[in-house]
């Protein structure tokens, strides 16, 4: 009696867990990678209950690193042990290294299954985000590009109209209007520009004189001739005329939030942070980065893309109708409103249904979306040393900032260091 | 008698003043971290320095740590790890130690200079080896992957064994003829009266493996598993800016265990040194 009782139980309990086993088989679950949890948290959970509504059939679960550059080592590391995600999002100059290593997959197919992808809003600006190694290797999810900063009440003190349109248009009006600021007194310095970190800033510098990083065939430097120099030269005006201070990007943001900075240059990334940050110490208003050459000058472009690895089938599509539903124009939309930075789907852009609302409320956040024509994706070298030349870059910069170079001196160095961790080409 | 107590409370003041202002002076950091814990971002970039702060945010600040987070999934999981870590040290550190400094075996000095080579390896050098092997065992992103590398710690094992080495052999002998075995030496006679050393690894362990970031950051994904150094670093953004307010209140909650396990520990710590039993 006994012994049938306990069978019967088990086959029972048995069978009533193979039957939520045989449901669950439709559902396909897919690992999602992002960086910045911090910033990108509800954005990406905004995207995946907007996703759960059109296709319940897929779930999605997330895989965070705190910067880009954990999430770059992650997925190496994945790769080596073969256990990647099924969709990562990293930083725009990372995906080369993917592309290069057959780990991104090609995503101009099935992009092309839709249709043209200008008419979905994927056009050839945005397309080209993504595209390294040759092919699409990435859809970009997140832009931002570089604009100014400033604090009008210190620029009402010299006597400046504080509106975004009058604020400076070249960088000779802004070293003059720098010097002015400091010499108000009291500890309180002109302007400081983002150099430090890495070679972003700089390439904003050179693509506005309408110059590349590296020649076409990117077989030689393209910032060792004039417009290297004069951007080289203009960081050094920066400090002997402007008065720019030897600051790092922590210390100058305090000093600007603390209202003792004029004007700070720097990434529409750190908008959001920047407005918490100074609160209620003064108003700040942000326009756009003074131009040098307003028909060829370009700016680069930082922000995250979405990178396809799953080998899978099954696995594959439906992280490919993940990455598309958040590139897309009600995808982006909902990026743009929970992180304030730039739309990725020229439809979002265009269409004043999506994001009309967000630029009237915050107006800060506009300026930013007025630079994309002029934005062009953030250069990554090639070849294994694309770290160190990242490295260099900065050095010799610094060298410039602190006097201990001319300019002239530090763009040979620069051009020529460069040049020998370029890949050798036989 | 009255002037007996007042002038050595007089005679001990000017060195009691020093001790606290270089109390002070250390301790500083954190009563600014926890000061800013409790301000809002605008505040904390003033170019004055309050530690009141003029807007009362903590409550803002503090929420938003265990909203973002699982703090206490954290705190646990740290707490499971240093635990974790302790035991197996213990277990394998104390009869190393007492094999190296009590025992006579052929080798011993040969065994005794591999730990001394051991110590010279950092961490970092077998992080990839390790990375791989845990990846094909398919352990990745558990508390195996967190504590396994750790245990065998070959300071514990040379500090057990300089420790060890002190004590008297007369102890070892008598417990001998009355017919323990070296096992039951081990845990009934030495580990007792290595309490000082065994108190003072652990602050040193506990410590190590809870502020650790490099190995979890390598190991461990999501948020199941992570330890509470993983927790602080959420708050960081290269691209977008640090949320400070919030890191530094994520920062107190992380530390805080620690803090308190140290007054708790320091009393047992002096008690141990105190009562240790080979005084009469």
């Amino acid at each position: 009696m006994t012994a049938i009782t306990r069978r019967v139980a088990l086959g029972a309990t048995a069978g009533l867990l193979a039957a939520p086993a045989v449901r669950a088989q439709a559902a396909v679950e897919i690992t999602v990678h992002y960086a910045q949890p911090n910033i990108f948290k509800e954005s990406y959970d905004a995207i995946t209950a907007e996703f759960a509504r059109r296709e319940p059939g897929i779930s999605v679960r997330f895989v965070t690193t705190p910067n880009y550059e954990e999430g770059n080592q992650l997925i190496l590391r994945q790769a080596a042990a073969n256990q990647l995600v099924d969709l990562s999002y990293q930083g725009f100059n990372r995906l080369r290294v993917f592309a290069e290593r057959g780990i991104a997959q090609d995503l101009a197919p099935l992009l092309a299954r839709e249709g043209n992808p200008a008419a979905q809003g994927y056009t050839p600006g945005i397309l080209a985000l993504g595209h390294f190694g040759g092919f699409q290797s990435g859809l970009a999810y997140a832009a931002s590009n570089a604009i100014s900063y400033y604090n009008t009440d210190l620029l009402r003190r010299v006597g400046v109209n504080p509106d975004p349109e009058a604020f400076p248009k070249s960088w000779e009006e802004v070293i003059a209007l720098s010097a002015r600021i400091k010499a108000l007194g009291d500890g309180t310095e002109g302007m400081w520009f983002q150099w430090p970190g890495d070679d972003w800033m700089f390439s904003a510098l050179l693509f506005s004189h309408g110059a590349r990083m590296l020649s076409a065939d990117e077989r030689d430097v393209g910032f060792a001739g004039a417009e290297g120099l004069s951007s080289l030269r203009l960081l050094r005006r920066m400090v002997t005329e402007g008065g720019m201070p030897q600051l790092n990007g922590t210390t100058a943001l305090q000093a600007f939030a603390a209202g003792k900075l004029g004007m700070r240059f720097g990434s529409t990334a750190f908008l959001r942070n920047m407005i918490t940050s100074v609160g209620r110490n003064f108003e700040m208003r942000t326009a756009l980065l003074p131009v040098i050459d307003p028909v060829n000058g370009r700016l680069p472009t930082g922000g995250a893309a979405g990178m396809l690895t799953a080998r899978d089938p099954a696995k594959r599509e439906a992280a490919w109708k993940y990455l598309r539903f958040s590139t897309s124009a009600e995808g982006t939309a909902l990026m743009v409103k929970n992180t304030g930075y730039v739309p990725t789907n020229q439809l979002a852009i265009d269409d004043p249904r999506h994001l009309s609302e967000f630029y009237r409320e915050n107006p800060l956040f506009q300026t930013a979306t007025l630079q994309v024509p002029r934005m062009v994706p953030w250069y990554a070298f090639p070849g294994a040393n694309s770290v160190r030349v990242t490295e260099v870059m900065v050095n010799n910069m610094a060298r410039v900032v602190e006097g201990n170079a001319t300019p002239e001196v530090a763009l040979r160095d620069m051009a020529g260091e460069v040049r020998r961790l370029l890949p050798r080409r036989s | 008698m009255v002037e007996g107590s007042k002038r050595s409370w007089l005679a001990d003041a000017p060195r009691l003043l020093l001790l606290a202002a270089l109390g002070l002076l250390l301790l500083m950091p954190y009563i600014w971290m926890v000061s800013a814990s409790l301000k809002p971002l605008d505040e904390l970039f003033r170019a004055s320095l309050n530690l009141w702060p003029e807007r009362f945010h903590a409550i803002e600040n503090y929420s938003k740590v265990f909203n973002q987070i699982p703090v206490f999934q954290y705190l646990w999981n740290g707490l499971v790890v240093c635990a974790g870590i302790l035991f197996f040290q213990l277990l394998f550190a104390v009869p190393a130690g007492y094999a190296l400094a009590k025992l006579r075996f052929p080798g011993r000095d040969f065994v005794f200079g591999l730990v001394m080579l051991g110590l010279l390896v950092p961490p970092h050098v077998p992080a990839l080896p390790l990375y791989l092997a845990f990846s094909q065992a398919g352990l990745l992103n558990t508390y195996a992957a967190l504590i396994l590398p750790f245990t065998i710690s070959v300071f514990a094992i040379f500090l057990f064994r300089q420790f060890f080495k002190a004590l008297p052999d007369e102890l070892v002998h008598a417990a001998r003829l009355d017919g323990m075995g070296e096992i039951e030496i081990v845990w009934r006679v030495i580990l007792p009266n290595a309490w000082p050393a065994a108190t003072a690894f652990a602050i040193f362990s506990v410590v190590a493996h809870w502020n650790d970031l490099f190995w979890p950051l390598i190991v461990i994904e999501g948020q199941a598993r992570a330890t509470p150094a993983l927790g602080v670093l959420y708050f960081r953004s290269d691209e977008a800016g640090d949320d400070f307010a919030s890191l530094m209140a994520a920062a107190v909650i992380m530390t805080l265990p620690l803090v308190l396990a140290f007054l708790f520990a320091q009393r047992r710590f002096v008690e141990g040194i105190a009562t240790t039993g080979l005084k009469g």
